[in-house]
């Protein structure tokens, strides 16, 4: 069974984050801004990521901070740091338009790929924390298989289904739920530093 | 039925879960499965969820548009004003929220509620008018200073100056809202150009009834010039009306957008001569493409 999450597993930035959202759930508009100011380009990349038009991207992003003023009351230390709870958030918002089929997605480029836009978009206050905690989920995803990291990206950008990635890969259902289980335990232990809250 | 270890079907089940892509009937029996708190399949979903929060992370950063900072806090005044986050359901991160029929109705809240703050802000205002201006008539029948008079007279003078500004922001915004709570609805950011790079002008574009609410933040006109907004379609320019910025260069307009306009590609703001022009001179100090 897990342990609880220690506070001292929070950095100052992360702590500095937690206390912006307590003060959101009390209501504090300004409390939001700033945490929009802080985190809105890390979660802005994710969602075009999913959505892959810009456009689409705005009106997501725009849904998840309203979510996120919304629900900040909801927000728990023990079980994520502040800008995971944000990203998920914003990842289930960008499938769920997705998913709308109200638009078609026109951005399939790998994540590889947006690298280039990582060097020149990064804002000076990005800190080292952030950059090495990229740097660790980068080489973790370059460990996997390409077919773990085809299933995992299909599920995880896409939200596609085991069925409906085995449809797509051509695969039987029984090989896409492997290598999501093998993908999914060699992430686990490359990022176990950042898990265990070291980083 | 609790695991006393992880078997390779519950891990797959943890895995799939953790990236939503159990279907749905799988999904519900391994909730129904974690119910019967099975603590090592709930430990292993906990480590993988942990793993699918982190791949986000990876993703390069990109700064979204400046405007949409301000949007989000014209939606969360809007928000603040119907109804309290603390009132919001909980929902358990990181599970996939629902969204509640309280919450719709919230977002379409009539404008009506929205202003009432305003309206009790401007009440608290005009009742600290009226206290200081009785106070200052007390002060003068007790013969006091003229130092201390002319004191409260400027802040008489500053707290009008604060109600004008509140009110009109206020105006302002509910504008704003009127759009974004539209059916279709467009943002068109204007940019500075090369006399004024530091200005800026949004259009909130309400597309069901040809209508647009025009912001703008320009220097302060020189004398005897005036600040022009143009609609530019591929066979003309055409005025859409004079924007006159306030002390601190801050203009808001309000325009129907003419019948049979066509289509228009651009918006543009020039300084022009007083009273307007007919077809634009130059310089351009904002502008914006529509598409």
């Amino acid at each position: 069974m897990e342990s609880p999450r220690d506070s001292r597993e929070f950095n100052t930035r992360d702590q500095d984050w937690a206390a912006l959202i307590r003060r959101v759930a009390d209501g504090d508009q300004s409390a939001l801004t700033t945490l929009y100011d802080a985190t809105s380009r890390f979660v802005f990349g994710l969602i075009l990521r999913v959505v892959g038009d810009r456009a689409t991207a705005e009106e997501v992003l725009l849904d998840v901070y309203t979510q996120a003023w919304r629900q900040a009351a909801s927000y728990d230390e023990q079980r994520g740091a502040p800008l995971a709870w944000l990203m998920t958030i914003a990842r289930t918002r960008g499938i769920d338009r997705l998913r709308s089929g109200r638009y078609e997605r026109h951005n399939k480029e790998p994540l590889e790929s947006m690298g280039d836009v990582t060097a020149t978009t990064s804002s000076p206050e990005e800190d080292s924390v952030i950059a090495e905690r990229r740097g660790l989920v980068h080489s973790a995803l370059d460990a996997l298989s390409t077919e773990q990291r085809e299933v995992i990206e299909l599920a995880y950008y896409s939200g596609l289904s085991h069925s409906e990635i085995a449809l797509r890969l051509g695969q039987p259902l029984g090989t896409v739920k492997t290598r999501t289980r093998l993908g999914m335990m060699k992430l686990r232990e490359m990022l176990r530093p950042v898990l265990e809250g070291q980083i | 039925m609790k695991h006393d270890r992880i078997t390779r079907t519950e891990q797959e089940n943890a895995a799939l879960y953790a990236l939503g892509a159990l279907s749905q009937h799988e999904a519900h029996a391994f909730e129904a499965h974690l119910g019967d708190d099975c603590q090592v399949c709930d430990a292993e979903l906990k480590q993988f969820e942990k793993v699918v929060a982190l791949l986000g992370e990876a993703t390069a950063s990109v700064p979204p548009s400046s405007y949409l900072r301000d949007l989000l806090t014209v939606r969360v005044e809007r928000e603040a004003q119907t109804a309290s986050p603390l009132s919001a359901s909980v929902i358990r991160f990181p599970e996939k929220p629902a969204v509640t029929p309280q919450k719709i109705a919230a977002a379409r809240a009539p404008f009506g509620k929205m202003l009432l703050p305003w309206a009790v802000a401007a009440a608290l205002l005009m009742a600290l008018l009226a206290t200081v201006t009785v106070w200052l008539a007390q002060r003068r029948s007790q013969g006091l200073d003229k130092d201390a008079i002319a004191a409260v007279q400027r802040e008489n003078s500053d707290l009008r100056d604060q109600f004008a500004n509140e009110t009109a922001k206020s105006a302002e915004l509910a504008q704003i809202n009127s759009v974004l709570t539209a059916t279709r609805w467009q943002i068109v950011p204007m940019a500075g150009q090369d006399p004024a790079p530091e200005s800026s002008a949004k259009i909130y574009w309400d597309l069901p009834a040809a209508r647009w609410v025009v912001t703008a933040d320009l220097p302060p006109a020189p004398e005897g010039k005036v600040y022009q907004l143009w609609f530019v379609t591929p066979e003309a320019k055409v005025s859409a009306g004079l924007i006159a910025p306030d002390k601190k260069g801050h203009g808001f307009k309000v325009l129907e957008l003419p019948p049979g306009i066509g289509n228009i590609a651009a918006a543009a703001i020039t300084l022009e001569p007083e009273g307007g022009s007919q077809q634009p001179t130059m310089p351009i100090y904002v502008l914006g493409k529509t598409s």
